[in-house]
């Protein structure tokens, strides 16, 4: 998951480089397995100082620069910009070297792209001269962006033009998010991680709409609450389809996702803000007025977003989706208009010309969607954050953020209410842990306060009325469906407290039992005689066929027309489909592989 | 008669003296003291002698040279064998000073040799070995270590099915069952290498057979700070005194709180680089602290025992040892792959 770093910032003001962040974050269980600097952040651009400039043989607008990079490197690079001319020599200016990734001037909305040699008009040209746009420090793409005379070559121009608060350049953080870690996959989320570890700050703000709660704002209806334990419904009308704003843009593009249209780049806001999955219906299209979420009946088919109805090259269609009943579909008037909490239905997305639209929020089980994905064959951003839990208290929440920007950017004039259906309501989770058991599994001494105040970082609630020196009373947030027992609470303690915290202690236990293990010691024994003798020891497929083996095992006198076999179910190849009955088949394939080279 | 005896006595003696080889002296045996030998020959000439005396005089002259002759042979034949013997010295002498014949030398193939050095590390610190089957049922493979249904891990394309119960297994981790409920409620620290089988396309990074080696510890307090030691002191034995080693949070199954272990890297020693990625640490072990439920499964009661389990694979270990980039050739028997390894 890529996570950019002002915007994670937005929610804690945590000042530590982002070189430490990382590691914070990793030693915590979230692991950062890159750091993208984009535009002025990179590493790649660098100031250089211009030797010379010359005309370009095939283009009057075009001029060929050479730089000096400093440290004895060269670069030359074709540049468009009006401000370098023959007379820039000596000016310093950024250059982006390849492999840097710039903020692309000419894209509609927000795009980047990375830098790398290409001829231009058959002249190579190995590096970018930035415009402040390139480098994402403001919207100035008038020309190169010309820096102090003084500037050093080879030095980063960070150091010489370092962002504002409103630059559009950014860090961003690629995290590799483990199954446990539901409750990461939001922008928020991680940012509750790092103020935990970080000591920093967590602070969660919104700007969202106040927005009443009415049952019949909107006719919807769970029929099969343990697939669809809450579903909250708002509907939206006189809205404007256009693309996003810039800053909306920007921030869906660093964080991985493609902008569309302001409608449905709300949704893929918040589900990266929020952790929230949202689907926007376009009203009108909807067959009824109403919802019904339900299991899919037998053969029941449909298609979803991501098909085309066009006919193919060959004259064929996408065929339908057939689902049975383990899917859960949300329908109106009976049909099918998306899968719950997977993917929407073909004909009633937002469409360019859609004005009035009904906002889906809701909570799905986990095991059901991941079971519907296998079978489908389909992974969203929706499907994979519902499989692995979504706190469902916030489906309100959603709305409320989503009508406020849909206010901002679409022109929508939020009224009504929502329309919320939650049959049985999650109750709060409490869990009694005795210190004395976390202290055991960690193997230190922890008081109860340090216990409480760890967990209380994390958004644990403390029960001060039933937390003493031998026992912390905690309340577990609905955001962390994994938090079920005394070990769960002890894995929160220790990433709060640190791993490195952790002593490290040799077993102090009395030896158990000591038992020989003599298949293993004979067959070492076996390898290291015959070793002695001159043998080469190699190791071999366990899977083979029975007709390798037939010519080296003796004719078979037993039942059947052949030796019974272990055979496999869903083989990678046809050469290994069965468990060898003999270790020569292996040997043989070793010869025959030797014999070639030798 | 006299004379010709002495007659035959001089031939008989120079042919001898001619004789230089077996053969020679087998033909001359033959012409002489056989059966139909010219001493026999002469032997039955005696008959017509009609004086008794001259006849017991010749008689005893006659065996007197067959006697003669006789000796005479056997001095001969050793004496050839002497000179054979000589011959063949003088023409076999080796130079004792040169170097022997080249020993045909097996090797342990890698895999077998870490494995025993690991083991050995472990059963110093009173880790016993015990080996479970490879082929496992859903239950011990995936169930009772705590695997939810519809884990990624579960899905068909992964594992190596026999029937809808039975599969190759996919770790070693099920071994750990077999080791608990054998062992319980003893205490217990058991070590569990094996081959394992994952479904998996073959490339440069990945196999569908691989070996794996688990470790557990079960006991009234054994805590996640024993398994930080005994994995310290593992590094420092398998990759040196002073790597540093890194223990961050993970997430595993079986185990809770889970762990990564990270060892200082081996190329660049923390610096960056291509091995490590850049990240200066290598991620070799994935362990923490057993899972209540897992305990449960294996016979012991949570509330009276904890333990700690870690695993590592080792075709990954060896490959970051001899900088090995393509995990294929451990099952290649390709001799000049298994060759480098002294």
């Amino acid at each position: 998951m890529r996570v950019p770093l002002s915007w994670l910032l937005e929610f804690t003001d945590c000042a530590l480089p982002v070189e430490e962040i990382a590691r914070r974050l990793t030693l915590a269980g979230l692991e950062v397995e890159g750091i993208e600097r984009i535009g002025v952040f990179s590493r790649d651009v660098i100031v250089g100082a211009i030797l010379g400039c010359t005309a370009h043989p095939r283009s009057d607008q075009l001029r060929i620069v050479e730089l000096d990079l400093g440290a004895g490197r060269r670069a030359s690079a074709v540049t468009g910009a009006p401000n370098i001319a023959e007379g820039a020599t000596g000016a310093r200016v950024p250059v982006a070297l390849p492999g840097g990734v710039l903020i692309d001037p000419k894209a509609d909305g927000f795009d980047l792209y990375e830098v790398g040699a290409r001829p231009v008009l058959g002249v190579e040209s190995s590096a970018v001269l930035c415009s402040e746009k390139e480098l994402g420090l403001s919207e100035d793409h008038s020309g190169v962006l010309v820096l102090d005379p003084g500037a050093e070559p080879g030095t980063p121009v960070i150091d010489h033009r370092p962002p504002g608060p409103d630059a559009l350049a950014d860090i961003v953080l690629e995290i590799a998010i483990l199954p446990s870690q539901g409750r990461c996959l939001s922008i928020i989320g991680v940012a509750r991680e790092l103020a935990a570890v970080a000591r920093s700050s967590f602070r969660i703000s919104l700007d969202a709409e106040h927005i009443p709660l009415k049952a019949d704002a909107f006719d919807i209806e769970i029929r099969d609450p343990d697939l669809c334990p809450r579903y909250s419904g708002y509907v939206l009308e006189g809205l404007s389809v256009k693309p996003s704003p810039l800053w909306m843009q920007r921030r869906l593009v660093l964080a991985g996702h493609k902008p569309y249209n302001n409608l449905v780049d709300v949704t893929n806001y918040i589900l990266a803000e929020l952790g929230q999955p949202m689907h926007a219906f376009d009203l009108d299209r909807l067959p009824a007025r109403n919802i019904i979420a339900r299991r899919a009946r037998p053969g029941e088919t449909m298609y979803t977003l991501d098909q085309k109805l066009d006919e193919g090259p060959e004259g064929e269609k996408d065929p339908p989706r057939v689902l049975d009943d383990s899917v859960l579909l949300i329908t109106s008037a009976d049909e099918p208009v998306a899968v719950g909490g997977v993917i929407g239905g073909l004909e009633s997305q937002i469409h360019e010309d859609t004005t009035n639209i009904l906002l889906e929020a809701a909570s799905f089980d986990p095991i059901s969607i991941r079971r519907t994905m296998s079978l489908l064959k389909v992974t969203t951003e929706s499907s994979v954050r519902f499989s692995r839990g979504v706190d469902p208290a916030l489906t309100l929440v959603a709305l409320q953020r989503a009508a406020h920007l849909l206010k901002e950017i679409a022109g929508a004039r939020p009224a009504g209410a929502i329309a919320d259906r939650y049959p049985r309501p999650r109750e709060a989770r409490r869990l009694e842990v005795r210190r004395e058991s976390i202290c055991r599994t960690l193997g230190m001494d922890l008081p109860a306060e340090e216990i409480s105040s760890a967990l209380a970082r994390l958004g644990f609630e403390i029960d001060a009325g039933r937390t003493d020196e031998e026992t912390i009373a905690v309340g577990i947030p609905g955001f962390r469906s994994d938090v079920e027992i005394a070990a769960d609470v002890a894995e929160e303690v220790i990433r709060v407290i640190g791993f490195d915290r952790l002593p490290a202690r040799r077993l102090a236990e009395p030896l158990p039992r000591q038992r020989r293990s003599p298949s293993w010691e004979i067959r070492f024994g076996l390898r290291d005689r015959l070793v002695g003798a001159g043998l080469q020891d190699t190791i071999s497929y366990s899977l083979t066929t029975p007709a390798a083996e037939k010519p080296l095992l003796p004719p078979w006198r037993g039942d059947g027309a052949s030796p019974p076999y272990v055979e496999i179910l869903n083989p990678a190849s046809r050469e290994r489909t069965s468990m060898r009955r003999t270790l020569l088949s292996g040997l043989m394939e070793a010869v025959a592989r030797n014999h070639r080279h030798r | 008669m006299l004379d010709e005896i002495t007659q035959l006595r001089q031939r008989a003696e120079k042919e001898l003296e001619a004789a230089g080889s077996p053969a020679a002296l087998d033909e001359w045996q033959a012409r002489y003291l056989s059966r139909k030998g010219e001493v026999k020959l002469l032997l039955k000439s005696i008959g017509r002698i009609s004086d008794p005396e001259a006849k017991k005089a010749v008689g005893r002259e006659v065996n007197l040279l067959s006697r003669d002759l006789e000796e005479r042979l056997e001095a001969r034949r050793a004496g050839i064998r002497e000179e054979e013997r000589a011959r063949r010295l003088e023409a076999e002498k080796i130079d004792i000073s040169l170097p022997s014949a080249r020993v045909a030398r097996g090797r342990l193939h890698p895999v077998n040799r870490v494995l025993r050095e690991i083991c050995a590390i472990f059963q110093g610190m009173g880790f016993q070995i015990f080996e479970s089957p490879h082929v496992e049922t859903d239950e011990y493979n995936f169930q009772l270590l705590n695997f939810p249904k519809h884990h990624p891990a579960r899905e068909m394309q992964d594992s190596f099915f026999i029937s809808e119960d039975l599969l190759l297994r996919t770790h070693t981790s099920p071994g750990q069952i077999h080791a608990m409920r054998a062992c319980a409620p003893e205490p217990l620290r058991a070590l569990l290498p094996g081959t394992c089988y994952r479904n998996e396309a073959i490339t440069p990074r990945s196999e569908i057979q691989f070996h794996q080696i688990e470790g557990l510890a079960v006991g009234p307090g054994v805590s996640l700070a024993d398994l930080k030691g005994v994995l310290t002191e593992f590094v420092h034995q398998f990759f040196g005194p002073d790597r540093k080693v890194l223990m961050r949070g993970s997430y595993f199954p079986f185990t809770e709180p889970s762990v990564e272990v990270d060892v200082e890297c081996i190329l660049c020693g923390g610096a960056g680089c291509r091995l490590c990625k850049g990240s200066g640490w290598l991620e070799i072990l994935g362990a923490g602290s057993v899972h209540p439920t897992v305990l449960r499964n294996g016979g012991y009661d949570p509330e009276e025992f904890t333990g700690f389990a870690f695993g590592l694979g080792i075709e990954r270990i060896v490959m970051l040892r001899h900088a090995i980039d393509d995990i294929r050739h451990f099952f290649s028997g390709d001799l000049r792959f298994l060759e480098q390894f002294a």
